[in-house]
């Protein structure tokens, strides 16, 4: 009886064991999970799928598992996920004050990046974007994918054409095209000054244009906001809200997606102040956009003004529009950062050489947008042109409370609720308390 | 006797565990890291004392939100509260389709704060919302006002937004008080020759004490929370005009990164909650002796 058992015990592992000589097991895949608001999820056509199925053809033994998170709920979600213990592998942040806030939960980079690039892997990306992503010490806690330049403002040619304006280069014609467009119904120069975030964009332009040593200085603690060319800058601010250059009730209209909605897919309104990244207004493929942007005759204007009529245009600000970090946590830390790497390389080229989401945030990389048309390349030539000769420093600040004190100063400016030098007062008392 | 006495709180463990988990410990840790200098992110804390409430007393914002509660609570309470009485009144009367009209009145509630927020906006932008445009369609030009974009007005309109979802509320709360109020009171009250005012001055709204307690205590609690609209619809401006207790806190949270301080005015609305919990019960209770 016994014996029998064993004949058919051994017959029954046979296969097995055969099977086991044939070939070797499948090997087992890495999963890497990887959160952001950014490359976003805008349907299966989207440009982060296209990359994650051409990374995981590259590289078989891993498995990217991307998880999308509107702007809006993203940094909450993340900060609970981090502190539960539950936190992606690789997740995108923005620069700034998130970037340094999440700092107990960014893995020095530094050796991964010396690991696959070298010891000058630095060199591979643009000073301006190391500037986001490392510490005091050069430490690397993260990568940029794409550069952003803030202040820029844009124009309809033809509508402008139609009533009867031309481009304004400086705030004393941005003040008579306002007045000739309102006189005609329509908007002047649109502002989604609910945002505060745009608000400050816009402020630290028109500030740079005044004198960008004074407002980073400023911002840094070396020098008072309570500065001639600050409370200039804050006047200026004030002024375009009281002599109309900014459209009625700004203060209440969000850029994304009131105003932004009117100018790139309504095609209603002529002018509106948005920044580099509104480049991609040339390669969306939504139907209302496309008519917009890419029908016969579009002509379209990316533009700086000289906003205290000194004769030399407004600077832009630049800042790294997603940071990709490391979890400290991760349990796959060498593919997440092969995964990481690979967005920075091939991703980049893609999303910005496709689908110009950003400006490239590597030396090395190339612009050759695909498709792009005349009209369009020639926007993004005076993008380039000023992203080499006129960027006047960091976007944003990266204090959170310091910033927020601006922030609220401008509104308070726009509702004519303060004097400039109000303004420049509280700040600077803001300014004063925190510790930098 | 003993092993009587714990097997009842056997009986009661679960609740008790699931109180002192989901209710006791944030609420504790909450007033705990009230105490820290915290972004809410790192790992290190450092314990400053009372200096995040000393702040938040000195803090205008704070003081604005203080005059923004009591404000949009009297108002939205009395408004809401006298609406939702003349409708119950309407229903209760006996008003032709009134299954339909209880419907249109609560199906606001339904919709999502966001929904709200974004049809509300555009009805209510300066330049091109519908409600300006109708203004100046019937030459009304000086009555088209920037309503979100004055403090005031944008404050008038997170009230009148929030009464306008919540109506249906107050309608259904009084509907079911007056269900419960006797025929037989009425009755006399006709004997007795009574107006339909006076039927309502003297009769229903008397016999409606106790929902116009649950009303204003639901009224106080639900103020004392607002969040969607104002944020949705104004984002709390312009210059913290409609700002409340929880959209402070949200801002402090997660764009200020300041978490103490945040607590903090987590802990005083705690305290106001208490406050205004206690009010009920003391209520509550008088009403039961009675």
């Amino acid at each position: 009886m016994k014996r029998g058992i064993s004949k058919v015990l051994a017959i029954a592992m046979c296969p097995i064991m055969l099977a086991g000589c044939s070939s070797p097991a499948p090997e087992e895949k890495t999963t890497v999970t990887f959160q952001t608001w950014n490359p976003a999820d805008s349907g299966p056509d989207s440009p982060i799928y296209k990359i994650i199925d051409q990374f995981e053809k590259e590289n078989p033994d891993i498995d990217v598992e991307y998880v999308y998170v509107g702007s809006s709920s993203h940094q909450d979600q993340l900060r609970v996920k981090l502190m539960g213990g539950e936190g992606p592998d690789v997740y995108g942040i923005s620069s700034g004050a998130s970037f340094d806030a999440f700092r107990d939960f960014e893995e020095d980079l530094t050796p991964y990046c010396k690991t696959t690039w070298g010891d000058n892997f630095k060199d591979r990306f643009l000073e301006s974007c190391l500037s986001n992503v490392d510490d005091a010490d050069g430490t690397i806690y993260g990568l940029p994918l794409g550069q952003t330049y803030a202040g820029y403002l844009w124009a309809d040619v033809n509508m402008m054409k139609e009533y009867g304006c031309d481009i304004p280069t400086n705030y004393t014609e941005m003040l008579e095209v306002s007045k000739k467009l309102r006189e005609q119904g329509q908007f002047p120069l649109a502002l989604g000054a609910m945002d505060s975030w745009l608000n400050l964009d816009m402020w630290m332009s028109i500030a740079a244009d005044c004198d960008k040593d004074a407002m980073y200085d400023a911002i840094a603690g070396k020098a008072s906001f309570e500065t001639e060319p600050i409370i200039e800058s804050f006047k200026i601010w004030q002024d375009s809200f009281n002599n109309g250059i900014f459209q009625d009730s700004a203060i209440s209209m969000t850029l994304y997606n009131e105003v932004n909605d009117m100018f790139q897919r309504e095609g209603s309104i002529p002018m509106f102040a948005n920044g580099s990244w509104a480049m991609n207004m040339y390669t969306l493929s939504d139907e209302e956009t496309k008519k917009t942007f890419n029908s016969d005759g579009a002509d379209h204007d990316i533009f700086l003004i000289d906003w205290n009529d000194d004769g030399k245009i407004a600077p832009v600000t630049a800042s790294v529009d997603v940071i990709l970090c490391m979890n400290p946590e991760s349990k796959v830390k060498e593919a997440a950062f092969r995964w990481m790497s690979y967005l920075v390389d091939e991703g980049q080229d893609m999303l910005v050489n496709q689908y110009l989401e950003y400006m490239p945030s590597r030396s090395d990389m190339k612009l050759n947008v695909t498709g792009l048309s005349e009209d369009g390349q020639q926007n993004l030539d005076y993008i380039i042109e000023n992203g080499k000769n006129n960027v006047a420093g960091t976007r944003g600040i990266e204090y959170a409370e310091l910033s927020n004190a601006v922030c609220d100063a401008l509104e308070a400016l726009a509702l004519g609720d303060i004097t400039p030098e109000e303004a420049a007062q509280k700040v600077q008392q803001t300014s004063e308390t925190i510790s930098r | 006797m003993r092993k009587k006495h714990l097997s009842n709180y056997l009986y009661i463990a679960p609740m008790l565990i699931l109180f002192a988990a989901f209710i006791i410990y944030p609420i504790v840790y909450n007033v705990r890291i009230s105490f820290f200098e915290w972004n809410g992110i790192s790992r290190e804390m450092k314990l400053i004392g009372f200096q995040n409430y000393a702040e938040l007393v000195k803090d205008p914002i704070f003081v604005r939100i203080l005059i923004n509660f009591l404000v949009f609570s009297f108002s939205t309470i009395i408004i809401q509260g006298i609406l939702g009485m003349f409708f119950a009144s309407l229903m209760r009367g006996g008003l032709k389709l009134s299954g339909l009209y209880r419907t249109l009145i609560y199906l606001p509630i339904v919709a999502t704060p966001t929904i709200v927020g974004s049809v509300f906006s555009k009805i209510l932008e300066t330049n091109k919302g519908y409600l300006n445009e109708m203004l100046r369609g019937a030459h009304l030009d000086s009555a088209a006002l920037p309503w979100l974009a004055t403090p005031g007005l944008a404050l008038m309109w997170v009230i009148i937004v929030n009464i306008w979802q919540w109506t249906g509320y107050s309608m259904l709360v009084y509907y079911t008080g007056m269900l419960n109020i006797p025929t037989e009171v009425y009755e006399a009250a006709d004997i007795d020759g009574a107006s339909p005012l006076q039927r309502f001055f003297l009769v229903t709204f008397p016999m409606l004490r106790s929902t116009h307690y649950t009303v204003f205590i639901m009224g106080m609690i639900g103020s004392l929370k607002t969040f969607d609209i104002p944020y949705v619809l104004t984002g709390g401006g312009p210059n913290h005009a409609t700002e409340f207790f929880s959209t402070y806190i949200n801002t402090l949270s997660f764009e200020s990164f300041n978490q103490g301080k945040a607590s903090a005015v987590v802990v005083l609305m705690l305290l106001i909650a208490m406050v205004i919990t206690a009010i009920q019960l003391r209520i509550y209770y008088k009403q039961e002796k009675e």
